[in-house]
């Protein structure tokens, strides 16, 4: 053996020495679940009512450790009084022991950056942060994380432990179908009565405003998962066009869709950019084609992916109705004229942004966040352009209903074995709480804009949040005075009234005075009450389970085609059809027509 | 006094015949024992991998019975599963896509086979002809690279370098006067990209193994060629070649057994619903059905058809090699 | 590298040659420029690489992202989850390896039972049980989080001994009968004499494992906590395009102010650097060592 080779071999069998030691000693993370899950020795059977705070077992460290420790002491004080004088006490009473709660959770790879930096700021990781923290601090709860995996992934790995029967005693399922599996298995606690226990009146007066997403979470009119909810309104599409550009060609802006499609063409074929060259696509767009055009099928009436009632007790799968169909062909003559930009369906959402960077596009359709994601680039590189936010163009030129759908994160369920149910339910108290009526409510949930993922559970938010929050903001315009808004509004304002001038602009464009915004596009249609809600909120039966997904595949695969013109309307649709009967669509729409009649009333 | 020592001469010759055979006896044992002590450390050497594969190859293979229930979750994996024997596969073929599918699978993959199996000859051939031998090593090493890269990073660059919009190649492409071209996004160009980029990927490998084969061809064949008058090209084709046909059947049998395989890593990288018509493969599509779609059971049987369909292919491949290029693998 | 035969040195042959450089060097350049792209991006400004305006020099040169990659633990943390993970799953391959092609490759009659435990190992090429049972196995062993499910479960790749074998049959049969001439058993035997003589095989074969090692990805996603995932799971999580309509607003508010191709474009390269950098070092063995075999048929 060579000198050099030898040399090698040593310093590998050495590194192994090392790794064998250090494997030994941290490769496997402490797991206290065995414990806990069989219900075991922790708690004791007794609850006692006893007083925070508990001492807690978190010490931050970091940069701004002091600023950690002087808010948390500030919301545990403020929190506590609280409870107490709203008589509200019982419901989040601590335990004398400490109680230990194994817990799972998702997490948003893109926020690694955050994360990493508020590792650095308060020595906070997602297992253990200011979250954690204050249940001890609150409840004499321990929390444990069994493990923590990505967004995409964290469904899969559920289902794992679900089959190896290695459940945590509380955790979050995102699909109503593993609601409904859990509890048929008799795995999960029936909440119903720990709500009502133990719900603050703040999370009662949210659940209230929330009937539908609470509705997802019953089976059997038992309430089993707690539902995470989020504002009803992120799926509304909204049209953003370049104003300079329709300065520039002298374009009024479109309340017909026929108007539309004439900007359309005006901007792919008149050079609205003034340079020459003729460079520009009427619209670009991503793979989700009911995202990047969704105003037009908006504009239609055609809500492609959802089911909804359009009668009292007559649901419509949104793919097969008239307005999709003309949607459709819209889109295919305007493909193929040319005026779409031809490779849309393989643009990433990232890739979208670009060409809209490159000055290539002047329409742009999404949800109320666009400006922060898909036209902020441009704005980096050319401060002057601005957008404006319409309401979608319809057929007639009358602005039009739109579908709002009750949304949620999932929902929190406690396994059966796990002995004190309520904690879950306590602990939704407190989260509530450091948003709603803590007067650091933004250092909780909007420090570097997103602490709120460190939370064991996503915040609870109202069905029309995000339009509260505009609405508050407008009152405090009016006023110049932030003093009255709740966390989240203080949040915003501050980003609009900030250092980062693109945050600022982009904030200002979705939530800031004037017309124009992307909410007060919301706001119209709310004023005219021009909305109405889906309402089927039940499970999948064995047929949905069978091919609802593959009904929205083959509805996805064909519709892209008939876009780009691969196969013409009448041809394609009538394939939809053929195929949506074929995998049992419309027996589908039975079990939900029967589902609302049975669970929905009719006054 | 004669007939005592008859007898005592027979008796000893009996001894010594019974001498003799206890004499062969104990040769057997000590051969026998001998053969033990020889092989026993044989055993003992195979042992841990024994043990290896059988914990974690053959006792999930109690999994397949998966293919044969309506498996939810969250019975647990030896909870009271309902039986419904060959539904999930009748399932399977009710499926709109299904036969699609194993179409892609088997294009891509038949097209990879061939391709990676003589673009690397090829380019040894040409390897081996370069001349200036400094650059011929740098350019053997630059080849390799792709190799090393997984297909989560490849897919982020090729993603980057084929955007229709802003990538290099379509601006290449524009320049020269052609339409943009949407490689992985129009099912015109989707398969032939994933296979030219696997083949990009891989062909390094192929071509350092047929090049050190090459070298190892005896030169005096050559020239004894040279003399009776024959070109390079006959002399490839007669010499060279033949020369490389060991390797080049090995090569073939291991491939054959992965017609089913059509680089899951690759396009779940590179995929994504505008192209499912001629990009679905059949474990991209199990990997929907089942880890991201939940019904485990059509998954599995899915799954046990393509271990099926794989095992005749490996056996058959197998057995050619043996038949007719002598090859015993193991 | 003979010259085969008299160089007759034609005008045919010279295009030829000529011809043939060209071919090969833009062969090689194609292996070569995807890095050049995205060591361009990751020197590059943000917003020049968002615009599509950078091929293959940097625009707007700044060490930001490299910066930036210095301060992000999760990176090195995987990293080094990655480095460990390669080095002592290498060792185990080639260990088991080495223990189990050894056996296999004796001429028939000196193993008994060769073939049935051929066929033992060889079976499991064919079918599998899926990845539910896997994952309530190893569950069930402790394994879930732990750096060992990262290489044990796959110590013993059936397809690479399946080479080793081969390898091993190269060695004439002499070496081993006059080494137990004198005495040495089977493990000395492979230890002092098949093992040396195999330099190559077994370079190739270390090559092999690591580059498996370094790119595994999938069993991290599966196993491991953000804490101890290795590198290509991490660099998933951040290269895997978002899907944004299925993003709350919040969510997408959050992911449009970070997603940063520069960064990315810096991950990747340091990520891939020390796999490129083994191989010119193994590289001398490895042309040996590449022969399968059969070179001799």
């Amino acid at each position: 053996m060579t000198k050099r080779k030898q040399m090698r071999r040593l310093a590998w069998i050495m590194t192994a020495a090392l790794a064998a030691i250090s494997l030994a000693g941290c490769g496997k993370e402490e797991n206290p679940s065995q414990t806990s899950a069989a219900g075991g020795n922790n708690g004791g059977s007794s609850i006692s009512v006893s007083e925070a705070p508990y001492p807690a077992t978190f010490e931050p460290s970091g940069s701004k450790a002091d600023i950690y420790t002087a808010n948390m002491e500030t919301f545990q004080r403020e929190f506590i009084e609280y409870f107490k004088e709203s008589g509200q006490a019982d419901r989040v009473a601590g335990y004398d022991e400490p109680v230990s709660v194994t817990m799972v959770r998702p997490y948003s790879s893109g926020l690694q950056a955050i994360i990493d930096s508020l590792q650095s700021q308060y020595g906070e990781s997602y297992e253990e942060n200011r979250f954690t923290d204050i249940m001890k601090r609150l409840l004499n709860v321990d929390i444990y994380y069994n493990w923590v995996t990505g967004q995409s992934e964290y469904a899969q790995k559920l289902r794992f432990d679900m089959a190896a029967n290695e459940l945590p005693d509380i955790f979050f399922v995102t699909s109503q179908n593993d609601l409904a599996e859990l509890a048929e298995a008799d795995l999960i606690w029936d909440l119903d009565s720990m709500v009502e226990q133990y719900a603050s009146d703040d999370l009662k007066m949210i659940l209230d405003s929330q009937q539908y997403a609470v509705q997802k979470g019953m089976i059997d009119g038992r309430l089993y998962g707690l539902p995470s909810t989020m504002s009803a309104t992120d799926n509304v599409r909204y049209l953003y066009i370049r104003e300079d550009w329709m300065e520039n060609l002298g374009l009024e802006y479109p309340k017909t869709l026929d108007e539309l499609a004439e900007i359309i063409e005006a901007f792919a074929t008149r050079d609205p950019d003034g340079n020459g060259v003729d460079d520009t696509y009427g619209l670009s767009g991503l793979s989700d084609y009911t995202y990047c055009f969704g105003a037009i099928f908006q504009g239609f009436g055609s809500n492609p992916k959802q089911i909804y009632e359009v009668e009292k007790g007559q649901n419509v799968y949104g793919g097969t109705t008239e307005g999709t169909k003309k949607a459709l062909a819209y889109l295919a003559d305007l493909y193929q004229k040319g005026y779409i930009q031809a490779d849309f369906a393989t643009q990433s959402a990232a890739q979208e942004r670009e060409v809209i960077a490159q000055g290539k596009v002047g329409i742009v359709m999404g949800n109320h966040a666009i400006p922060t994601y898909m036209i902020n680039t441009l704005h980096e590189i050319d401060p002057s352009v601005s957008w404006r936010a319409i309401v979608a163009p319809t057929e007639t030129g009358e602005q039009n209903r739109i579908l709002l759908s009750s949304s949620i994160n999932g929902f929190i369920v406690v396994n059966k074995e796990f002995e004190h149910p309520e904690i879950a339910i306590k602990m939704a108290n407190i989260v509530v709480s450091a948003l709603y009526n803590s007067s650091v409510g933004d250092w909780w949930y909007y420090d570097q804009n997103a602490s709120y993922s460190l939370s064991p559970f996503n915040v609870f938010m109202p069905a029309f949040s995000n339009l509260d929050t505009y609405l508050e903001l407008q009152k405090a315009f009016e006023a110049d005075d932030p003093s009255a808004l709740s966390a989240k509004g203080q949040s915003y304002w501050k980003i609009m009234h900030g250092d980062n001038e693109t945050s600022k602009w982009a904030y200002n464009s979705m939530f800031g005075p004037g017309e124009g915004t992307s909410m007060s596009v919301l706001n119209t249609y709310y004023q005219a009450g021009d909305y109405y809600w889906v309402t089927f909120n039940g499970q999948y039966n064995d047929q949905m389970n069978a091919t609802y997904s593959s009904i929205g595949s083959a509805m996805n695969q064909i519709f892209i085609s008939i876009i780009t013109g691969q196969v013409d309307l009448e041809t394609g649709w009538s394939q939809w059809m053929d195929t949506f009967t074929k995998l049992k669509g419309y027996e589908i729409l039975d079990y939900v027509n029967q589902w609302c009649e049975e669970n929905n009333s009719y006054n | 006094m004669q007939a005592v020592l008859r007898v005592i001469g027979y008796r000893s010759m009996v001894c010594a015949v019974s001498d003799n055979e206890k004499g062969i006896d104990m040769n057997e044992k000590v051969k026998w024992f001998r053969k033990i002590k020889r092989e026993l450390p044989l055993h003992l050497m195979l042992l841990p991998g024994v043990i290896l594969i059988f914990i974690f190859h053959y006792i999930p293979l109690y999994g397949i019975v998966i293919a044969f229930q309506n498996f939810k979750p969250a019975k647990g994996l030896f909870g009271p599963q309902e039986w419904v024997g060959f539904d999930n596969f009748s399932y399977l073929f009710s499926l709109p896509n299904t036969w699609n599918v194993i179409k892609n699978t088997v294009t891509i993959a038949c097209w990879k086979i061939v391709l990676s199996l003589i673009v690397p000859i090829i380019v040894a051939l040409l390897l081996n002809e370069m001349t200036q031998l400094r650059y011929k090593k740098v350019i053997q090493t630059v080849i390799y690279f792709p190799h090393f890269i997984s297909w989560i990073i490849l897919s982020g660059i090729m993603f980057g370098i084929l955007s229709p919009t802003s990538g290099i190649i379509n601006q290449l492409l524009q320049k020269l006067g052609f339409h943009a071209i949407y490689f992985l996004g129009d099912n015109r160009y989707f398969q032939g990209t994933v296979i030219v980029s696997s083949i990009w990927k891989g062909f390094g490998y192929g071509t350092i193994v047929y090049l050190a084969s090459l070298m190892s061809i005896d030169p005096t064949l050559y020239d004894a060629a040279a003399i009776d008058g024959a070109g390079r090209l006959k002399q490839t084709w007669h010499i060279t070649l033949p020369g490389m046909r060991m390797i080049i059947v090995l090569m073939m049998v291991l491939k054959l057994g992965d017609v089913l395989d059509a680089g899951f890593g690759q396009i779940l990288n590179l995929y994504s619903p505008a192209v499912y018509e001629t990009g679905d493969i059949l474990d991209t599509m199990i990997y929907r059905i089942g880890l991201a779609g939940g019904k485990y059971g059509a998954a599995t049987a899915a799954g046990l058809l393509k271990a099926l369909v794989s095992s005749v292919l490996i056996s058959v491949s197998y057995w050619i090699a043996y038949k007719f290029f002598d090859y015993k693998l193991f | 590298m003979a010259k085969h035969g008299k160089i007759r040195e034609s005008r045919s042959r010279k295009i030829f040659l000529v011809c043939n450089t060209i071919i090969l060097t833009i062969l090689m350049l194609s292996c070569l420029l995807p890095f050049l792209y995205m060591v361009a991006v990751s020197f590059s400004n943000k917003t020049f690489v968002d615009s599509g305006q950078v091929s293959f020099l940097p625009k707007g040169f700044n060490l930001y992202a490299y910066q930036y990659l210095l301060r992000n633990l999760s990176f090195w943390r995987a990293f080094g989850v990655t480095v460990l993970v390669t080095v002592l799953g290498t060792l185990l391959n080639l260990t088991m390896m080495t223990l189990t092609a050894f056996p296999l490759s004796r001429p028939d009659g000196r193993l008994k039972g060769r073939t049935l435990y051929a066929w033992y190992f060889f079976c499991t090429m064919l079918v599998g049980g899926g990845m539910i049972p896997s994952y309530v196995l190893k569950t069930s062993l402790g394994l879930r989080n732990n750096l060992l499910v990262l290489f044990l479960p796959s110590a013993l790749p059936i397809f690479s001994t399946i080479l080793m074998i081969n390898f091993f049959r190269q060695v004439p049969i002499e070496m081993e009968e006059s080494a137990r001439m004198d005495g040495a058993g089977p493990l000395r035997t492979l230890i002092s004499i098949y093992i040396p003589l195999s330099k190559p095989s077994m370079a190739s074969m270390a090559l092999f494992s690591m580059v498996r090692h370094w790119n595994e990805w999938f069993t991290g996603m599966i196993y491991m906590s953000p804490k101890l995932q290795p590198l290509q799971t991490y660099l998933r999580t951040i290269i895997v395009q978002q899907d944004y309509s299925q993003l709350s607003a919040e969510e997408s508010i959050m992911l449009g102010s970070i997603s940063d191709a520069t960064l990315r474009a810096a991950q990747i390269i340091i990520a891939t650097l020390p796999i490129l950098c083994i191989y010119p070092f193994l590289q001398k063995y490895f042309v040996k060592g590449g022969t399968l075999g059969s070179v001799k048929g």
